[in-house]
């Protein structure tokens, strides 16, 4: 516990001490599995033993592991919310101005003031029932983009390149092994007792792995 | 081991549910004594709140159908540990076709057609063939297509409970794959047998007015009812210590997102119906809910609109609210509400179309003053109360009694462990 490594933060570690002549600076420590049930007990320990900036890496999705991690709902059905209520926004907009029959206060801009009441089929200006589908559509379309979208950003995606792609073993994870991957800027994190720690836990392979040189 | 099993299977106690059955009984026998004497005294309105009732149970119990052929046809599994609920509201077909007679005998005092004579109207000459009335009653073809309907359903029901209740004793996997084989065959069946249902004795009502998504619509409401059934069920055997360590919060969550799903998908079919309507425009059409939103019976509409749909959704829209049994029960209990009033906002309205008809003459003399029907209004009758304690209360006892006869959840179906440990 005395080393010094370990006192300094992540930061500092990334910036200073691990960056060498022929690698990049230290992106974390992976450690190989060889079946599910062993991934699944070590992401357990691991959970438990506090670490947030990790993750888990397996060629097929293991029931279960968002609790074996300690992962909380996820935030992206609030993207979807806020894309549904964009889509009646727009959609409300976009039908109301160009078909209703209006006056705007003086106050509210030029633009908005187009006043092109549309007959159609005979129907009430700005009627709700053909405005409806209108409604239900776009407000459809906006949740799968903002939901794509969201999905994309908070996975960092796209990338050209990850780190753990530097370490050959890794190229197993979708054939026929399972990879704890613990990152460097995790507060938990120490160059020394991690990949023990992960051992421990019956990990076949533990290796520093680096990212691309600057 | 079958030594063990026989021991511990779980049953249904009607000792330890205190008065319910003798309430279920009781509500049931007051009821439909009360419905008999309405039937003496004012046959009309005794047959509309009859067909009402028995409607209500009608659509429970074939939704309760559907959710088991589901079950099989897609190989789930999950739903093993609640399905012996889903087969024992089904199984109850056999007495829904005893029930149905008092339909069958009243059905001229409600459907129009039936008492028309032949060529006085050329928009009922055309659906002769379809509905075959003009005698005091309809012909051959009309109830046939009855009696096959509640043959299919009363078939498939008692099957499905026989077969599962076979399973409990041997553990036979076999079963399973011949319950799974059947449902493939029995869907096409039960989708006719629904939607045709729905066409002669809801649609034929108003023997002018046809929509083709009628069947689909009907179907809507039963398939989210008979899931808010099986929630309440399930919830309160759970809650009475019977699926202790078989059902947990995670059926719950499933079986909220299927009642959040068929909310929706209610409201979509129900939407388009009256959306297609409304844009083409069909005086045949538009009629029926140019009825319905006359005088008060629009604000039946409006409900509707807000309760069956708008309310639910609501309720339904987060994650921990399909998880907490508490909250998913009153939501429960909004969309039973809600499918009774939307089947009394089909039915009733009739009655009182059909008697401005008779005092007018014709629809165009019954319109003629103010564009519609001025003696529209909502008239919930005591007969009304009768018809659905009796046909409600008659079915709950029948169902308390036929939970006591096996175990409680498929305690051999081969899926149940991963039932038990399901996970969402």
């Amino acid at each position: 516990m005395g080393d010094t490594d370990t006192r300094k933060s992540p930061k500092q570690r990334r910036d200073t001490d691990t960056m060498t002549e022929t690698q990049g600076r230290l992106f974390g420590v992976g450690a190989e599995f060889s079946s599910a049930s062993q991934v699944y007990a070590a992401a357990e320990k691991c959970r438990d033993h506090g670490f947030k900036r990790w993750d888990v890496h397996t060629p097929f999705p293991v029931h279960g592991m968002d609790d074996a991690m300690g992962l909380g709902p996820s935030r992206l059905s609030f993207f979807s919310l806020m894309g549904a209520c964009t889509g009646v926004t727009v959609a409300f907009l976009l039908i109301f101005l160009t078909t209703a029959d209006y006056k705007l206060p003086d106050w509210v801009p030029m633009w908005l003031h187009q006043n092109y009441p549309l007959i159609v089929n005979g129907k009430p200006f700005f009627a709700f029932e053909p405005s409806i589908p209108i409604f239900f559509e776009l407000a459809i379309l906006c949740t799968a983009l903002f939901t794509i979208g969201a999905l994309l950003a908070m996975n960092m995606l796209p990338r050209w390149n990850h780190p753990c792609f530097n370490w050959d073993r890794f190229a197993k994870v979708t054939d026929d092994k399972f990879f704890i991957v613990i990152e460097a800027c995790d507060p938990k994190f120490s160059e020394l007792e991690t990949p023990d720690f992960l051992k421990s836990l019956g990990a076949g392979a533990v290796e520093m792995i680096h990212e691309d040189k600057e | 081991m079958s030594e063990t099993s026989h021991k511990t299977i779980p049953k249904f106690d009607p000792a330890k549910a205190g008065n319910l059955p003798k309430l279920f009984l009781g509500a049931g026998a007051l009821g439909l004594l009360g419905t008999l004497a309405g039937f003496a005294v004012a046959p009309k309105q005794a047959a509309f709140s009859y067909l009402w009732a028995f409607v209500y149970a009608f659509t429970l119990c074939a939704g309760s159908l559907f959710w088991v052929l589901l079950h099989h046809a897609v190989d789930a599994d999950w739903t093993v540990v609640v399905r012996r609920f889903l087969e024992k509201v089904a199984g109850l077909f056999p007495y829904l076709a005893l029930l149905f007679l008092p339909v069958v005998f009243s059905a001229p005092m409600i459907y129009e057609w039936m008492t028309v004579d032949p060529g006085t109207d050329v928009l009922l000459d055309h659906k002769a063939v379809f509905l075959d009335g003009g005698r005091n009653g309809a012909g051959f073809f009309y109830y046939g297509r009855a009696f096959f309907y509640f043959a299919f359903f009363m078939g498939a029901a008692t099957l499905y409970k026989k077969f599962s209740v076979a399973q409990d004793a041997d553990g036979n996997p076999h079963l399973t794959n011949k319950m799974r084989h059947m449902a493939y065959g029995m869907i096409p069946f039960f989708a006719a047998s629904i939607t045709f249902f729905a066409f002669d004795y809801l649609m034929a009502l108003d023997y002018h007015w046809f929509s083709t998504m009628w069947g689909v619509y009907i179907f809507a409401g039963s398939a989210q009812s008979s899931m808010a059934l099986l929630i309440v069920i399930s919830n309160a055997c759970r809650r009475a210590g019977y699926l202790d360590g078989v059902m947990s919060v995670e059926h719950n969550h499933i079986m909220g997102k299927l009642l959040f799903a068929f909310t929706v998908f209610w409201a979509y079919i129900t939407f388009s119906q009256y959306f297609l309507i409304y844009y083409a425009n069909i005086p045949e059409e538009t009629w029926f809910f140019h009825h319905r939103n006359t005088n008060s019976w629009q604000w039946l509409s409006a409900v509707l609109v807000f309760g069956h749909f708008l309310l639910p959704f609501c309720l339904l829209i987060t994650q921990p609210a399909k998880r907490d049994g508490r909250r998913l029960f009153w939501a429960c209990g909004v969309v039973l509400t809600m499918h009774l009033l939307d089947l009394y906002w089909i039915i009733m309205p009739q009655k009182q179309i059909n008697e401005a008809l008779h005092a007018a003459g014709s629809l165009q003399a019954a319109v003629a003053k103010t564009g519609s029907i001025e003696s529209l209004h909502l008239a919930p009758h005591i007969l009304d109360l009768c018809s659905l304690l009796g046909v409600v209360g008659i079915m709950g006892w029948l169902f308390l009694k036929s939970l006591a006869q096996d175990a409680i959840y498929p305690v051999r179906d081969p899926r149940l462990p991963n039932s038990i440990n399901l996970k969402n």
